[in-house]
């Protein structure tokens, strides 16, 4: 079997921990996924080596980032923007972790980013009409 | 002109976007720090954050400095560290007020307040910033209370001899 792309979830706090659970509790284990949350008291470099440490040997890597301008989500934008293999996107939810990880199945690179971004769209709902 | 001066490690984010923006009225943003201003990839990303209306420049040290003190414009400065910070006011920028949200832990710091770890070195730019009579201001978001360092530093007797000694000279 083709290697899959390592997801990351990353976030202000540790609920990227308890979405991975929720995820799991629908489609089963997932794996090659991992939560990294970013507490008040981490220096941003000690992110950053966190998620060097989670990156490590792994070839095709996608970065799930909160919100937008965050942190977590400006520290993602950066290695992807260095580095080839790795993708970023924000906008972390539950619809996005389960698009992404069946997506992966399929797609890799700038395709899977595509999309999962086309999927997560067009889930949003305004649910009283 | 006002200004609104803040050390925080990670310049632009969350905080900024969601709440400072708003509450200080700025439109402009100076983001200052000698390694940024070299690295067009952190600029495009922290640039791609913040609301159209909304400008940022990305300036070293020296033209930060330069920029600060000829501005007429009411503008959020924002630096990574006290250091920065001393070196702004070595270049001849002035302020009532400074505000710090968080100082991160390194080996050797301690902490004076949370998420406030200061070094040794770091402790004396206080005390000197805190004797020139700038209040310096712990403030994560607007919502919160204020904390002034010169609370959690309060002068030392061998301080007060060096400010002395100072005059004097």
């Amino acid at each position: 079997m083709e290697r899959r792309t390592k997801l990351i979830l990353l976030t202000h706090g540790n609920w990227g921990e308890e979405l991975l659970e929720a995820a799991e509790m629908i489609v089963g284990k997932i794996h090659s996924c991992e939560a990294l949350g970013l507490m008040p008291e981490h220096a941003a470099a000690d992110y950053r080596a966190r998620l060097d440490k989670a990156m490590e040997g792994e070839e095709e890597i996608l970065l799930l980032a909160d919100i937008k301008g965050g942190t977590p989500s400006n520290i993602a934008a950066v290695y992807a923007r260095r580095e080839e293999q790795i993708q970023a996107v924000c906008g972390l939810s539950l619809e996005m972790l389960l698009a992404a990880d069946r997506l992966r199945m399929e797609y890799s690179g700038r395709e899977l980013v595509g999309k999962i971004l086309e999927e997560v769209e067009e889930k949003l709902t305004d649910l009283k009409k | 002109m006002p200004k609104y001066i803040r050390i925080d490690e990670r310049l632009i984010h969350g905080q900024i976007l969601q709440k400072w923006l708003e509450y200080t009225c700025c439109n402009i943003i100076y983001v200052i720090d000698d390694e940024v201003a070299e690295d067009p990839i952190t600029q495009s990303v922290l640039a791609m954050t913040v609301p159209a209306k909304v400008q940022v420049e990305f300036l070293d040290e020296r033209s930060g400095a330069k920029r600060i003190r000829e501005t007429k414009d009411t503008v959020m400065i924002l630096l990574k560290s006290l250091e920065t910070l001393q070196r702004l006011f070595e270049l001849g920028v002035r302020t009532e007020r400074v505000n710090v949200c968080r100082l991160p832990y390194a080996p050797g710091k301690k902490m004076i307040c949370q998420n406030l770890f200061i070094s040794d070195r770091e402790e004396e730019i206080l005390r000197r910033i805190i004797r020139e009579g700038i209040d310096i201001c712990i403030q994560t978001v607007p919502d919160n209370d204020e904390i002034h360092m010169k609370d959690l530093l309060p002068e030392r007797a061998e301080g007060r001899r060096e400010a002395w000694r100072e005059e004097q000279s």
